[in-house]
């Protein structure tokens, strides 16, 4: 295993790993000791053999009796406890601290009186659920693998799918009493060193206790914390982080989660799906563009209803100002209220939704929405056109192919409530024009996350708004800060001399 | 912490501030049709059309029309007094129609207008009509059929227009040939029928200055009007008489659709007065002709110059009524004043426009009749 904790200013933790406690060679010693250790914990399990001369020593719960069997006991029956000391798949340790380490992991220790060395045998135990399509990023076409909680899984699912030396994989761990096991992941050659060096340093900065998913190192070294918007890619999809990877990011999986972080990010990276890229690059463009509408209904529809029917209702076509005026003319309350109680129903049962299970949630939704809809127009509290324009804002939001990204804008939608009713449409030009500065002025591990709109990259638009063939996106975008630029050269020889036959 | 202690200060007094400008829009009586009609001792009365709608939760609502008069002094000050009459406030920033009577008409239109013209939230694409009578008695008219009688007007407005009957006007479009010397304008002119209790569109009603001359431009010329003018709507159909004696019959009239027009305006400035020169080629369609024999190009010739010769007989009748009016609705003046600036600074246009001389040529030529001969 290859640590990159570097040297420097780490030399306290650096002592406490090093330091050793050797095994006695007295049997009864040790094992009194790993008792100790393990605060007498019932699933430090003993197998006292040979008439208490030699032991073996496992957690319970962590250790695969059939792999026991076959690592252990085989050998065992055939060498006796003088010869397998010297078998190969055994590992001779004599650190108390090192193998109370390794008995966490699952293995078990094999002592025998009046040696130092304990025979340490692989034999852990692992449950994994199957390498299954993540739920919340399901494509229509494409590879159907997702992550599973296994980070050895994972790096074989991206290793699967780029044969190539240069994908390097270093591991660490976080969390100082989980010891979680976390692993970077990148190209070399293409990814930046700089922005690998980047994402190392401020994982090796976290000094925690616990790490439990991926959303804890995101917080931890992420540039803006204070910001709504998501700063580093979350996915679950192999295929995905694979082609992120090529684009020149840095992944960091971590063990016990089947979620991938990317850094750096851009917004416009949040509106991509591995979808675009398997369907036709007509449609791949068609989608992505309704997405990004979808971003400016998501945040402005239910302000700009507000500012129109509390301050400028002349803008109300002609032949809508009836229909307008006779569903809100008898509604009690004022319409940021109507909007803040439609918003605020739909979040309760979409969280409610979550939580419950399959067939209480499917009740749940038609309760809230046709139920709850119905009746609160009928009971003259919500006006028709209110619950057209957050229902809309509702699907808006939940077009955006990313989870983070969708939470964040069903959140601003909140502001711009609030303002349009206090401002009008004046309101909504501040809020959003306060967005505005805020998305050009982010960054994400030194990227400008308005990229490639802020600063103005003409060449790399390809992939944002639109998306071109591919075989016309020779460069890699800049926003991954990829030192290798190029991805083809032409890929399509065979049109060179105007005959489609060959 | 302690920076953001003035922040709930700020933030309340930028936020609740706003409140106050609120305009809720069910909170405003909403008026689709108006109308100004002039009262005794130099007062107007304003007449609106409230539109009461009361909310169902199914389909769409049910609608009440509240019809409110008042005098005052001005448009706005009867705006106060009609106030006074209803709950809550008017609005007319949705303003479909605005009437005018004809005897306010006749005095000066502008100071009816000068509100919307002053207030930014008012619709200057509201359609404007002059009413022979009184614009209450057209606005209290109940239509079957024609729930709004703001609908009904903008419709009728509407149909004409795309029949070339009528040029597109609105509070906009006419102000600034309301302000303009050489440069004057035409309004529908709709009469009550209370009879059939209908409105109906009677014609141009001709403007001078900022005044109704008291003559309109009756319907079946508009369109001949409108062609001279330049303008065509969706479809410019005409009938005309072709042949027969006195005692006509339908075979004696022919229907044609001006597909397209092509006008040419010249001055001649040699002698004291600026003489104009009008020449337009019109091509059109034959919609009915029930003698038939079109295919011959003999019959098609003849029936060419007769048309030309009645169309331009009429165009003299047209301008002659213009002139009279002292209403320059083609906008001559503007032409000279572009053109010809020393002309036009040497002339009173006011004055000497009804003796300009002005001539009229029009050539006529069909170019389809149809899929039968």
């Amino acid at each position: 295993m290859k640590s990159f904790r570097s040297s420097g200013g780490r030399q306290k933790e650096e002592k406490r790993k090093q330091e050793t406690v050797p095994n006695s060679t007295s049997l009864e010693d040790n094992i009194t000791y790993f008792i100790e250790a393990f605060h007498q914990s019932d699933d430090l399990k003993l197998r006292i053999l040979e008439e208490g001369r030699t032991v073996l020593l496992y957690v319970e719960s962590l250790v695969d009796q059939e792999k026991i069997q076959n690592e252990f006991f085989k050998p065992y029956m055939q060498m006796g406890d003088q010869e397998i000391m010297k078998v190969s798949s055994g590992k001779k340790v004599h650190d108390r601290k090192k193998i109370i380490k390794m008995l966490l992991k699952g293995h078990c220790a094999f002592a025998t009186d009046g040696s130092a060395d304990m025979l340490l045998f692989h034999t852990t135990s692992a449950f994994n659920r199957s390498v299954e399509e993540p739920d919340n990023e399901k494509v229509v076409r494409g590879s159907h693998e997702g992550f599973v909680d296994n980070l050895m899984i994972n790096i074989n699912l991206i290793r699967k799918r780029i044969e190539n030396e240069n994908l390097v994989v270093t591991f660490d761990k976080l969390g100082k009493m989980t010891n979680t096991k976390v692993a970077v992941v990148y190209l070399e050659g293409v990814a930046n060193p700089e922005l690998v060096e980047k994402v190392k340093t401020r994982l090796k900065d976290i000094s925690i206790d616990f790490v439990i998913s991926p959303g804890f190192i995101e917080e931890f070294i992420e540039d803006h914390t204070y910001s709504p918007f998501p700063q580093m890619i979350n996915t679950e999809r192999p295929d995905k982080t694979v082609a992120n990877l090529m684009e020149g990011r840095v992944a960091v999986l971590s063990e016990g989660s089947s979620t991938c972080l990317m850094a750096p990010a851009t917004f416009f990276a949040f509106y991509q799906s591995p979808d675009d890229y398997n369907s036709r690059w007509f449609t791949g463009t068609f989608i992505r563009l309704i997405r990004l509408f979808s971003f400016i209904i998501a945040i402005g529809l239910p302000a700009f209803y507000i500012s129109i029917v509390g301050f400028h209702f002349e803008v109300i076509p002609k032949d809508l100002v009836i229909p307008v005026k006779s569903s809100i003319n008898e509604i009690a309350y004022p319409p940021i209220i109507e909007a803040l109680v439609m918003v605020i129903i739909i979040e309760l049962i979409r969280e409610a939704g979550i939580r419950l299970p399959t067939p209480v949630g499917q009740t749940i939704g038609i309760v809230g929405g046709l139920v709850i809809g119905d009746a609160i127009v009928r009971a003259g509290l919500v006006s028709n056109f209110m619950i057209i324009v957050v229902a809309l804002t509702a699907i808006a939001s939940f077009v955006v192919p990313s989870n983070e990204m969708s939470t964040t804008l069903r959140l601003l939608t909140f502001p711009l409530i609030i303002l349009s009713a206090t401002l009008g449409f004046v309101g909504i030009v501040f809020g959003m024009l306060l967005l505005l500065i805020h998305l050009s002025r982010m960054e994400s591990f030194g990227t400008p996350y308005f990229a490639p709109l802020a600063p103005l990259h003409v060449k790399d638009l390809k992939d944002t708004f639109i998306r071109l063939p591919l075989f016309k996106m020779n460069t890699r975008p800049k926003n991954a800060q990829p030192i290798k630029k190029k991805t083809q050269t032409t890929s399509r020889e065979w049109r060179r001399d105007g005959k489609n036959s060959k | 912490m302690a920076k953001f202690k003035w922040s709930p200060l700020v933030l309340s007094l930028l936020l609740l501030t706003g409140c106050w400008d609120q305009r809720q829009f069910k909170n405003v009586k909403l008026v689709l049709a108006a109308g100004i009609d002039a009262a005794d001792e130099g007062q107007v009365e304003s007449t609106v059309v409230i539109t009461n709608v009361q909310s169902s939760s199914e389909g769409p609502g049910t609608e009440q029309t509240q019809i409110i008069s008042a005098a005052g002094h001005s448009p706005l000050n009867t705006r106060t007094n009609i106030d006074q009459k209803i709950s809550k406030r008017y609005d007319q920033s949705k303003l479909h129609v605005l009437l005018l009577g004809e005897e306010l008409a006749k005095q000066d239109i502008y100071p009816s207008l000068d509100m919307f013209y002053r207030d930014p939230k008012s619709n200057l694409h509201a359609q404007l009509a002059v009413v022979g009578g009184k614009v209450k008695d057209a606005l209290s008219l109940s239509v079957s059929g024609e729930p709004r009688i703001s609908e009904y007007i903008t419709g009728m407005l509407t149909g004409e227009r795309r029949s070339t009957h009528l040029p597109n006007t609105n509070i906009q479009l006419i102000c600034s040939e309301l302000l303009e010397p050489g440069q004057d304008f035409v309004l529908p002119y709709l009469v009550v029928n209370q009879e059939e209790s209908v409105l109906e569109y009677r014609g141009l009603a001709l403007f001078s200055g900022q005044s109704y001359s008291g003559r309109y431009l009756p319907a079946e010329k508009a369109v001949l009007f409108l062609l001279m003018k330049g303008i065509r709507g969706a479809d410019a159909q005409m009938t005309r008489k072709i042949g027969g004696d006195d005692h006509p019959d339908v075979n004696d009239f022919i229907t044609v659709d001006v597909k397209e027009i092509h006008r040419k305006l010249s001055f001649d400035t040699k002698g004291s007065l600026p003489k104009v020169e009008m020449k337009l080629k019109m091509e059109a369609d034959v919609l009915e002709y029930p003698p038939n024999h079109l295919q011959s190009a003999k019959k098609i010739n003849e029936l060419e110059k007769r048309i030309e010769k009645d169309l331009t007989k009429e165009a003299k009748e047209i301008i002659g009524l213009l002139q009279e009016t002292n209403s320059d609705a083609f906008g001559l003046g503007r032409r000279l004043q572009a053109y010809h600036p020393k002309v036009w600074k040497k002339l009173n246009w006011n004055e000497e426009y009804a003796d300009i001389e002005i001539d009229p040529t029009i050539t006529f030529e069909i170019q389809s009749h149809g899929i039968t001969n």
